[in-house]
């Protein structure tokens, strides 16, 4: 095998460090901003960002960005500088997998029943109603923990004024569509009941 | 005096109002915006004084904003992504938590990122920490600061991991070892073989054991009874659950 050429090395060092810094989590919040990408990879980041996107993808991993201000328009250079940049899966885990990692079910049904009412809503939606809905299903003290901790780790936003929001974390994670479109075609547990006795 | 009060009240209620609308992401139509227009023209018309006028300009800015929501939750509307909240609310009551969960795992994919620091990292930051110039403390706490000597103790424990693993493999191959006609072992005979002292520890490791898929345990749901089901190499799971053991004076209580 022949040696890399010095572009190869430097190519490949600029891709593992683009790498390390959107795997580690170096402030609060996992991911890292544009203008970081651009200050240690150089004006094209893009196109390391690109061509790790290419290299991630068999591994079932994709690089997401997310644009502060999400539009119908075309993002211009400054939106990718201050956009933040994460690695997430590309295909969802089954609930054994999640369940296994530590998630508890109630809180799945918490988070997933919160984010489809907030998404139905236009994305916001009073608190108490949301409480309202989830303590016919669950102890209330559960409930409230549940949304404290989403609230926390950044799905859902609580600005105190009594109000939810969908926060920054569900935009990067959950994609809108589907689970609007697999919370509309839930059966309800009485059909479920039904079909299973005819 | 009077109606420049009523007035002020009256633009106040509208702003508050018009905010609400905008905070609770209600529908921004069940707000009247052209009676709320005249109304402002009425005020307006009759005012003399620069607060009223101010209160004025804000309300305009607030219905502005309204009309502003109004357009977008037309977009919305006429989008595919609209689905009617009656529906989804009344989807979300009738549902179990096990299908709200599945609904939310089909759809998301959750960020990869690491968060735990690597032994490399430790090590770093130990050499950093003792390359610091010791500051003259001269309380009687110094002596409880922990010398270069622990701090490179406290490094190595990580090198533990190691022995763990070998007391794994040992603990495994006894268990498998130890394997009935059935190809099962008793739980609670088997972790306080070697004494009280050793019970804790062994059900620890067991635990690993099973986590790892390389045992399984079965509770017989009418004696109560727990074996564990040990494997020569990793199994695949059909279902993944959780079991608190309880041990009381030496004794397991499962």
């Amino acid at each position: 095998m022949s040696e890399p050429t010095p572009e190869q090395s430097a190519a490949r060092k600029k891709l593992s460090t683009a790498m390390a810094m959107l795997l580690f989590t170096s402030h609060r919040l996992p991911g890292v901003r544009g203008y970081e990408l651009r200050r240690r990879l150089g004006k094209n980041y893009l196109k390391v960002i690109e061509s790790l996107n290419h290299r991630l993808e068999p591994l079932g991993l994709c690089v997401k960005i997310l644009f502060e201000t999400p539009g119908d328009r075309q993002p211009g250079e400054e939106d990718y500088d201050r956009a933040r940049y994460f690695i997430t899966l590309t295909d969802p885990l089954s609930l054994s997998d999640i369940v296994a990692a530590g998630w508890r079910i109630d809180d799945l049904a918490v988070l997933s029943a919160a984010l489809a009412l907030l998404y139905s809503r236009g994305g916001k939606a009073p608190r108490q109603e949301l409480l309202e809905m989830l303590e016919s299903k669950l102890p209330k003290w559960r409930v409230e923990a549940a949304l404290e901790r989403f609230s926390r780790r950044g799905y859902l936003v609580d600005a105190g004024d009594g109000v939810l929001s969908v926060g920054w974390r569900a935009v990067a994670e959950v994609d809108q569509k589907e689970l609007i479109k697999a919370v509309a075609n839930l059966s309800s547990v009485a059909d479920g009941r039904q079909e299973q006795t005819t | 005096m009077t109606s420049v009060k009523l007035a002020k009240e009256e633009l106040e209620r509208l702003i508050s109002l018009c905010e609400t609308i905008a905070k609770t992401g209600a529908d921004p139509y069940s707000v009247d915006v052209k009676a709320i227009l005249a109304k402002l023209r009425s005020i307006v018309e009759r005012a003399g004084d620069t607060e009223i006028l101010t209160l004025d300009a804000e309300t305009l800015y607030r219905v502005a904003l309204v009309i502003a929501l109004q357009h977008k939750w037309l977009k919305d509307r006429a989008s595919s992504l609209l689905v009617d909240t009656q529906l989804i609310t009344l989807k979300i009551l009738s549902a179990d938590k096990k299908s709200l969960a599945q609904a939310l795992a089909s759809s998301w994919r959750p960020i990869v990122s690491a968060e735990q620091l690597t032994r490399g990292m430790v090590a770093m930051g130990l050499e950093y920490f003792l390359s610091l110039p010791t500051r003259n403390l001269k309380s009687p706490a110094t002596s409880e600061i922990g010398s270069e000597v622990d701090f490179r103790q406290a490094l190595n424990t990580f090198s533990q991991r190691e022995e763990i693993e070998l007391e794994l493999k040992k603990l495994h191959s006894e268990m498998l070892a130890s394997r009935d006609e059935n190809g099962e072992v008793g739980y609670a005979s088997f972790i306080s073989r070697e004494g009280v002292e050793k019970t804790v520890e062994r059900a620890y490791l067991t635990a690993f054991i099973v986590s790892e898929g390389l045992a399984e345990v079965v509770k017989n749901p009418i004696t109560g009874k727990v074996t564990l089901k040990p494997y020569e190499s990793k199994a695949e799971r059909r279902n993944v659950a959780s079991m608190v053991v309880v041990l009381k004076e030496g004794t397991v209580l499962v």
